[in-house]
């Protein structure tokens, strides 16, 4: 757009303010000119449309929350404290645009196909921010991921593993928020590097008595429980087995005592 | 305002068997479900429903007093059938890997068979017009609380413990939102195989929560 930016950056806050306080529906460009101390046909030739409005909308807070954690985050440090960081600043977003958050995502919730495939759009390019942010310490951390693919997808488990959270946070906040921030982002660092830590990929064995995805036999006790077995846990079970042949990352091997008492108190619901 | 009686007396003898066999209010969660993944949570309410199950508008707001009502009936209903289907996983498995394989192998089967409806649900509308989010995090917290009932035992047998009830539950909350994100990811755009997703989400998890044995360990 070729539209001077302080015009565009003020539509762009005004929208913001307008959307939280009068909806999606409510939103009115004469209004949001005035606010903006813009000609409501300025709106209408830079934002033709509401969608394309509220894309932007999100955009520009997408591009804040990155701008916070490009600045909050120690490029130097090591993945852990990074992650810490990651977390803070994300906690702080949210907490600070809280109403924003709610009302521009659900918002968005009721549009055109269009603009929902413009949010995925924008997920996904968070989601490459934030690989593109962590993954020298990810590799230095000695993790390996076998595909870009595979690392895109791990990202977003991760972002949505912090989203979930936080959201959870707000609804009961009955972790004090230090520790929440160390709870998730100690849940962030273990689900990414492998506990056993630093060895290079080509070094990794398959571990076949507890690591991840094997199968380990069953108890004897267990055999009327295996007649009805649906055919789902074959399913899972082939998985599993697959899992441990081929999946090339490593994993720890579970402690001697966790084997010791991995088969008690299994299947057993205690209310 | 028409009776209850009076509305049932006005189905179709197809439509009343079917009441019947199935029952009025989840023969009224079928048309809504319907409805829903075709219209959005716009396009649900107490007439459109009515009008689609051929049922009096009365007779669904007695079950169902608006959108809101039957929305979370949609919902009740899929959160009862995904527990029931977790609970072989939870059961069967003396190791956790296993279980965990199970437990992600499940949910996507779940979730695919929904595909149209996780995606209005879960995905945008879920982020959040105000009355379905308020509606996800209620089922959010059912679901934790049926996961932790579930899993816990031999998540605990493995040794883990969690130092407080509320960082249990933050744990299962995080864990249960990585794979609805991972998933809905890989719906949108489905790079990996599936098996591979199944494998990459289930260690991810377990490596999550294994390694509070060390932390468990030094307490004790």
């Amino acid at each position: 757009m070729n539209q001077p930016a302080p015009a565009r950056e003020r539509i762009l806050a005004a929208a913001r303010h307008l959307f939280v306080t009068d909806g999606y529906e409510g939103l009115d460009n004469a209004r949001l000119g005035g606010m903006a101390g813009v000609a409501p046909s300025l709106v209408d030739r830079m934002f033709p449309d509401r969608p394309t409005l509220l894309t932007a909308v999100v955009e520009r807070e997408a591009s804040e929350l990155i701008d916070r954690l490009i600045e909050g985050i120690p490029r130097e440090a090591p993945l852990e404290q990074m992650l810490r960081m990651g977390v803070t600043v994300f906690l702080d977003f949210v907490v600070a645009h809280r109403t924003e958050y709610e009302l521009l995502f659900g918002a968005a919730g009721r549009l055109d196909p269009a603009i929902a495939s413009a949010l995925q759009g924008l997920r996904r390019r968070l989601a490459n921010s934030y690989l593109d942010l962590f993954r020298p310490a990810v590799a230095s951390a000695g993790v390996v991921w076998p595909s870009d693919a595979e690392a895109r997808l791990v990202t977003q488990a991760m972002l949505a593993l912090a989203e979930g959270s936080v959201q959870a946070w707000l609804t009961d906040p009955s972790v004090p928020s230090g520790r929440f921030v160390e709870t998730v982002a100690g849940m962030i660092y273990r689900s990414l590097v492998p506990p056993t830590g630093t060895r290079p990929a080509s070094t990794v064995r398959h571990i076949t008595g507890g690591g991840v995805g094997t199968v380990r036999p069953r108890r004897l006790g267990d055999s009327s429980r295996g007649k009805t077995r649906s055919q789902r846990t074959n399913v899972a079970r082939r998985a599993a087995r697959q899992f441990s042949r081929e999946v090339d990352f490593e994993c720890c091997e579970p402690p001697a005592t966790a084997s010791a008492n991995a088969t008690e108190g299994v299947g057993v619901l205690t209310p | 305002m028409r009776t209850a009686g009076g509305s049932i007396a006005r189905l179709s003898p197809a439509l009343a068997a079917r009441g019947r066999s199935e029952g009025i209010r989840e023969q009224i969660q079928r048309v809504a479900r319907q409805l829903f993944v075709q219209s959005g949570y716009d396009g649900l309410g107490v007439g459109a429903v009515a009008r689609a199950a051929r049922v009096s508008r009365s007779r669904v707001y007695a079950l169902f007093p608006g959108r809101q009502a039957l929305l979370a009936g949609v919902v009740d209903h899929d959160v009862d059938e995904l527990v029931a289907r977790m609970v072989p996983a939870a059961r069967a498995q003396p190791d956790l890997d296993t279980m965990l394989t199970e437990g992600v192998s499940t949910f996507l089967d779940f979730v695919e068979e929904r595909k149209g409806e996780y995606e209005v649900l879960f995905g945008l509308t879920g982020r959040l017009e105000p009355d379905v989010a308020r509606l996800l995090q209620s089922l959010r917290d059912r679901l934790v609380d049926a996961y932790l009932l579930l899993f816990r035992p031999a998540v605990e047998a493995y040794g883990i413990k969690w130092p407080s009830e509320a960082e249990a539950r933050l744990t299962a909350h995080a864990m249960m939102a990585m794979v609805e994100g991972a998933v809905q990811a890989w719906l949108a755009e489905a790079t990996l195989p599936r098996g591979r997703l199944i494998q990459v989400l289930a260690a991810m998890i377990r490596r999550a929560l294994v390694p509070l044995l060390a932390g468990a360990r030094a307490e004790a």
